[in-house]
């Protein structure tokens, strides 16, 4: 089997070159047999990727040891779910899946287009192509998954307890196929490049938002799901640690944010043209840029494969794909120099101004990311130009601290556009009770945040009683929950006139479907502002307490009395844990029995935290067991208190949801909905 | 193993060389939106 997927990898990257050259070679010459060939080579390619997909499965569920990658990440003990989720537990296989679903993308969006795109169609596969066989040139030559083993091991390694999660068996594939999905607007983005934006036309535009924004869906699930997976899994209480792996999948959801908004008004021969162009490929190349610092480890994570191997390669080819775009775009450059006929449209403000800030955004989380490489290179620039300076010794990391504080002005600028953007490009400023509101807003906001940041933590209690006190002890929340007030009002409002502008059609005998394109963009919105509630909620009015406790000892925390009962053991197919039994009582009345755990699995007899929830919609009890000692039986215990956490997860499925709504909204139907009220969306 | 190979490769030559060999291969203005 391992040689069979090994055969369908070779035989992909045959066709991946062959598809490269007749594409280019066919649309040179416009010979439809050739891009037809070449466009089938492209489907086979696929084809085999799916067939060497398929292998590795095989080999991982029957444990088939003599692989090396099987014998890496999987053991005979493992569960099934887990065995199958090993095929993205390590680079190899992770690559394949990646590379598997840039193949299936490109198929999807290049390999059935109509007949008058086939030109287009062609340059766009061509381009992704040239992605491919870089990746599959890796894939071969530095980690391929099918290496047989020199000794075959009776067991595996099995894989890593921290990813034996649900969680895990989902994060990963949702957000390599989020990953793998911006590779079509950026082919999309060359292929436009190469026949000239400038000429007034932008074949398959609508198709490619389209495409971007599925992208975008699996990237937000990925994100999400990972979020999730930090704050069950990792025992901390957290959900995200600005690591420089979870960074490099923010920075293109931020950029690609930036790009939907971008298509909306993207018209040939404007400044948005542009943007666009430059956003769907920055898009596409920090996602190739968040592999390299995962595979190379340029910076320390938690996420980093050990071996950097041929990692370097991806750097190589970010410097291909930045050549072309760059060749095209001066290429254009001159040719349009010389044309002056015709108008170029302008670009809206609200879209500029969203643009600026998102790539803003990305541009600190960047130089953020890459601060300890950053210092290390000046040190030893600094060492060997001046020997006598007075330098740090070890590269400097910046605190999780330091990008909260950093990137949540930005992120209320984001929620202030997203509360007013919407108002103000319907129907400008004017007087009405919307405007006031949100003018009341903005400057309530700032001046909360003013008035609490310029203040010592102390000083913020002089007579405003408790809640106040509690009220103000998280200040950076406070313009956050006005503006996601705002957001809520400003959407219900759009909603009941946009259910009034029905209705009146109705009454004049129009037939006026509901768009589903209109609702989407609005419950995506609603849930960005759910999910923030969530982040300001927990980060800003969160508390925590550790106790070390015998049994039937007591610690309080919040309205909340816990005690310590007994300490137990279980066992599962792979792991033992060892459980503290924790009543919770609210006064004298029990609400819950929690069972915080720590679990060795085996084979290794790595340990892990399981920890232990009170879920409510106004926050969380986290209870994590942190050490035990069974001779004694003493436990630490770490209780945390998340307010409003849950907002964060059923934010993100209301964005999904919002997403699904737009993505079934038919793109090339036009409905006979009234005029949109708000006239933005996503 | 082998045969499972064969299947393959023959599979994707023919997938991809069948449209070379079609009559359909005239050049044509696809631009246009022409069909051929």
């Amino acid at each position: 089997m391992s040689d069979l997927g090994y055969f369908a990898l070779l035989l992909g990257l045959f066709l991946s070159g062959y598809a490269i050259l007749i594409d280019l070679l066919g649309s040179w010459r416009a010979d439809a047999g050739l891009v037809r060939s070449a466009r089938n080579a492209t489907v086979a390619c696929f084809g085999c990727l799916s067939v060497a997909m398929l292998a590795l499965w095989v080999l991982l569920i029957k444990s088939e040891f003599a692989v090396a990658y099987v014998a890496e990440h999987t053991s005979k003990a493992l569960p099934l779910p887990y065995k199958i989720s090993a095929l993205w537990a390590g680079a190899a296989g992770s690559l394949l899946l990646w590379l598997w679903a840039q193949a299936g993308f490109v198929v999807w969006a290049y390999c059935k287009a109509e007949f008058k795109h086939r030109t287009f169609c062609a340059s766009a596969r061509a381009f992704a192509n040239l992605v491919n066989i870089f990746f599959l040139i890796i894939l071969i030559t530095d980690g391929n998954p099918f290496e047989l083993s020199s000794v075959v091991p009776a067991d595996g390694a099995g894989l890593n307890p921290l990813l034996q999660h649900p969680a895990m068996v989902f994060h990963p594939p949702i957000l390599f196929i989020g990953y793998a999905g911006f590779l079509v607007p950026f082919a999309w983005a060359v292929a436009w490049l190469r026949t000239n934006p400038a000429d007034g036309r932008a074949p398959l535009s609508k198709q490619a938002r389209h495409w971007t924004l599925v992208a975008w869906l699996f990237l937000t699930g990925g994100i999400a799901l990972g979020a999730w997976w930090a704050y069950e899994e990792l025992g901390w209480g957290g959900y995200w640690a600005w690591d420089p792996v979870e960074n490099a999948s923010l920075m293109p959801w931020l950029t690609a944010t930036a790009l939907l908004h971008c298509f909306r008004t993207c018209k040939p021969r404007s400044s948005t043209a542009t943007w666009t162009i430059m956003l769907s490929s920055l898009t596409f190349s920090l996602c190739v840029f968040g592999r390299f610092l995962t595979k190379y480890g340029l910076v320390d994570s938690v996420h980093a494969f050990s071996d950097p191997g041929l990692g370097i390669l991806y750097v190589v080819l970010l410097l291909h794909l930045w050549f072309v775009v760059a060749a095209l775009l001066i290429r254009n450059y001159i040719r349009n120099k010389k044309d002056t006929s015709g108008e170029r449209a302008g670009a809206n403000v609200f879209v500029l101004l969203n643009n600026w800030l998102f790539v803003l955004l990305t541009f600190v989380i960047f130089v953020g990311t890459l601060f300890p490489f950053l210092s290390k290179v000046f040190i030893r620039v600094a060492t060997f130009l001046f020997s006598n300076a007075r330098l740090p010794a070890n590269p400097i990391s910046l605190a999780p601290e330091f990008f909260t504080r950093i990137t949540a002005p930005g992120g209320l600028i984001m929620l202030m556009l997203i509360g007013l953007c919407p108002y103000l490009l319907g129907h400008g400023l004017r007087k009405s009770w919307r405007t006031i509101l949100s003018g009341a807003a903005v400057v309530a906001s700032v001046t909360v945040w003013l008035l609490t940041c310029s203040l010592p933590p102390g000083d913020v209690s002089g007579g405003i009683g408790s809640a106040g006190r509690w009220l103000l002890s998280g200040s950076p929340a406070i313009p956050c929950f006005i503006f996601c007030s705002l957001i809520l009002v400003n959407l219900i409002a759009d909603f009941l006139r946009y259910e009034k502008k029905i209705a009146s059609g109705r009454k004049a005998g129009l037939t006026s479907p509901r768009s589903l394109r209109w609702y989407g963009a609005r419950v995506v919105h609603l849930g960005v502002a759910m999910v923030f509630i969530g982040i300001a909620g927990s980060g800003g009015y969160g508390s925590a307490t550790m106790a070390a406790l015998r049994p039937g000892e007591k610690v309080g925390m919040g309205k909340y009395e816990l005690t310590f009962d007994k300490l137990g053991a279980e066992h599962g197919p792979n792991f033992t844990t060892v459980t503290a039994y924790i009543s919770v009582r609210d006064g004298d009345k029990l609400i819950a029995g929690l069972k915080p755990a720590i679990a060795s699995y085996t084979p290794g007899g790595k340990t892990v935290r399981e920890i232990d929830v009170r879920r409510t919609l106004a926050g969380d009890l986290y209870l994590a067991m942190t050490e035990f000692d069974r001779a004694q039986n003493l436990i630490n215990l770490q209780v945390l208190i998340k307010p409003l956490i849950n907002w964060i997860w059923i934010g993100s499925f209301v964005m999904i949801f919002g997403t699904l709504g737009v993505l079934l909204s038919p793109y090339r139907r036009k409905t006979t909905v009234p005029e949109d009220p708000g006239k933005d969306g996503q | 193993m082998i045969y499972i190979k064969c299947v393959l490769l023959a599979a994707c030559v023919l997938f991809v060389v069948l449209p070379l060999l079609s009559k359909r291969s005239e050049k044509t203005n696809v631009e246009k939106g022409e069909s051929p």
